[in-house]
């Protein structure tokens, strides 16, 4: 589609220098991940290291120890962070674009806790030695279910979303679900009631390569996926008529979408539980600063919301050390009152809807 | 080009509209006038297909609308709707650059083909303005360009429908408008449909009055023909007055 090729001119030189910013912040903190935590680790060696470890060199002189802290734990949580984080603010930007409103996040909206049910019932109620799939597979179930169940309930005569509807649903959604997690939580035997507490309050150690393997899969997937969308979901945010008017098939789009994110949500919210609020605010900030156009928010989403999750997980694993904070706190300590600050500046609009 | 037969809509058992049968020619532009709830929203939206039709047929260049391919019915039918509903903070030129979604266009063309349609409907002194920012008239021509430029790869004459596109217009504008969509009608064989509420600017600038009252095609022809004081009378419930104006135009007051 040629809309596709389309760009302002005013925006070419900005492109090019954001990418390079955030590129070199993302760098500079995957950095930061891998020498910071309990024990922290001189910064120089731990660089040598990273070289060695794909230049097959031998220039670090950490020990063994630190090594493999560098190997065994932070490398691979690092990774997680990244996807985890690129995946949640991109359904966040999808997620919004597809009720046509800003605030609609697959957190308040209800899908993640959504998600967190199927995968409870997994965890307490399937057998535990195949749970590395099928807890990935309740939790999209869950989210599936839950998307579609508010975006009907939500969706107007007029063929927009209403924000209070939205909003509520996500209340009632999240009250439903947190029972049953709750009930979950009672009948649960002392193993998986450990794994439930563990994703409950969203963290990332938990990582592992099954996890890293399919968050970074479907991390990919939808970037790719996505990305082709972008331009008719641009179409789709002038109205459903509109975009129809304009030749995309609304509602093979919708459904389309609806199915990827939910499969995206249930893969981030089983990989490691329910982290809040990174896919309100990085498709927010992106907007903001470089404006709506998908074919620009959504990578650049991704990009920024890895850069973020893993700051928030440094946050957690620095802030009271030795202990760890989860890391679903932090994003929770800073998204909230962002939420608010939205709210705020949403509410002319809001008292009309 | 596009011809309406035994249209028939119905919602929830209430006749909306009721079309034995209507036609234009390339070319012609088309004021389709009628009290409030006559029908005329309804009409284009039927045509457009975003109501179903109960029963009949409605074929564009000869060929039924559910059987033309998506993307080539978005290069010949363009709907400009009575108002939008985006939120989000595009530039104007990015929401008329959109309207290449359907198209097979470079870069290049697609910033040039959005100045000459933003010059044309008088926008683009504000291209870089956010979108949600601009008045409702100005919001208005926006999507006009956005639609003609949607239109302008048409193979065939393409069918351009109207939901008042006047209606949030200062009068300057109003005929500005009007005017583009004339010559449009003139010089590149346009079809258009387009509600108006201005008896005098149905005269003024279409070819012919669709004039509908409750669901029907009460009366069809060429302006002066149809717009009778008589027929105000009997549809609107006004009795106006009829002048003359020094090209022999009729003047309603």
């Amino acid at each position: 589609m040629s809309y596709a090729k389309y760009l302002p001119a005013s925006l070419h030189g900005w492109r090019r220098s954001i990418w390079l910013v955030m590129g070199m912040l993302l760098l500079v903190t995957v950095l930061l991940s891998i020498i910071l935590g309990p024990m922290t680790l001189p910064a120089k060696q731990s660089l040598l290291s990273i070289l060695d470890q794909f230049l097959g060199s031998e220039l670090s002189q950490l020990n063994v120890f630190q090594t493999a802290i560098i190997w065994e734990l932070r490398w691979p949580r690092t990774l997680l962070a990244l996807f985890i984080g690129a995946l949640l603010a991109l359904c966040g930007a999808v997620t919004q674009g597809l009720f046509r409103n800003p605030l609609a996040d697959p957190g308040i909206i209800g899908v993640s806790s959504g998600a967190g049910l199927g995968a409870a019932i997994a965890i307490v109620l399937l057998p535990a030695s195949f749970s590395y799939l099928t807890t990935p597979v309740a939790a999209f179930l869950g989210g599936l279910i839950t998307t579609l169940l508010v975006y009907r309930l939500a969706q107007s005569q007029n063929g927009g979303t209403s924000v209070l509807i939205l909003l509520l649903a996500g209340v009632a959604v999240a009250a439903f679900s947190g029972a049953i997690i709750g009930f979950m939580t009672y009948i649960a035997n002392d193993m998986a009631l450990r794994e439930l507490t563990l994703w409950g309050m969203g963290s990332l150690n938990a990582a592992n390569n099954t996890s890293i393997w399919l968050s970074s899969m479907i991390c990919l997937c939808l970037l790719v996926f996505y990305q082709l969308k972008a331009p008719a979901l641009n179409a789709f945010l002038l109205g459903e008529a509109e975009a129809r008017h304009l030749g995309i098939n609304v509602e093979k789009l919708k459904l389309q979408l609806i199915v990827v994110t939910a499969i995206g949500i249930g893969v981030a919210v089983s990989a490691t539980g329910i982290i809040g609020f990174i896919s309100l605010v990085v498709p927010h900030l992106v907007r903001m600063t470089m404006g709506p156009d998908h074919r620009l928010l959504l990578p650049l989403s991704a990009l920024t919301g890895a850069t973020l999750l893993l700051m928030a997980d440094i946050g957690a694993r620095v802030l009271l050390a030795p202990a760890e904070l989860p890391v679903g706190l932090v994003t929770a300590l800073i998204g909230a009152p962002f939420f608010a600050f939205l709210l705020i500046q949403q509410r002319k609009r809001l008292s009309i809807l | 080009m596009l011809t309406i037969e035994n249209l028939l809509v119905q919602q929830e058992h209430r006749q909306i509209l009721n079309l034995p049968a209507a036609s234009l020619v390339s070319g012609e532009l088309i004021a389709v006038l009628g009290p409030n709830g006559a029908g005329k929203s309804s009409l284009i939206k039927t045509i457009c297909g975003e109501w179903p039709a109960s029963t009949g047929q409605i074929r564009l260049h000869n060929k039924p609308l559910p059987n033309w391919p998506r993307h080539l019915l978005a290069r010949h039918l363009g709907v400009l709707p009575q108002a939008s509903q985006l939120s989000f903070p595009f530039k104007a030129q990015e929401v008329v650059a959109i309207g290449a979604t359907p198209l097979n266009l470079n870069r290049h063309d697609i910033n040039q083909a959005v100045q000459k349609w933003m010059q044309a409907t008088d926008t683009w002194q504000f291209a870089d303005r956010l979108y949600p920012s601009l008045s409702g008239g100005e919001r208005q021509r926006v999507q006009l360009a956005r639609v003609l430029l949607q239109l302008s790869q048409a193979e065939r004459a393409p069918l351009l429908l109207l939901d008042e596109p006047t209606s949030a217009q200062d009068l300057g504008q109003q005929h500005l408008l009007l005017n583009l969509v004339k010559s449009l009608c003139q010089k590149n064989n346009f079809a258009v449909i387009s509600i108006l509420h201005d008896l005098n600017q149905a005269n003024r600038y279409a070819d012919k009055v669709w004039l509908l009252q409750q669901g029907e095609l009460v009366a069809q022809g060429s302006p002066p023909q149809v717009l009778q004081p008589e027929t105000v009378m009997k549809i609107w419930g006004y009795q106006p007055e009829l002048f003359f104006n020094s090209q022999g135009q009729q003047i309603l007051v």
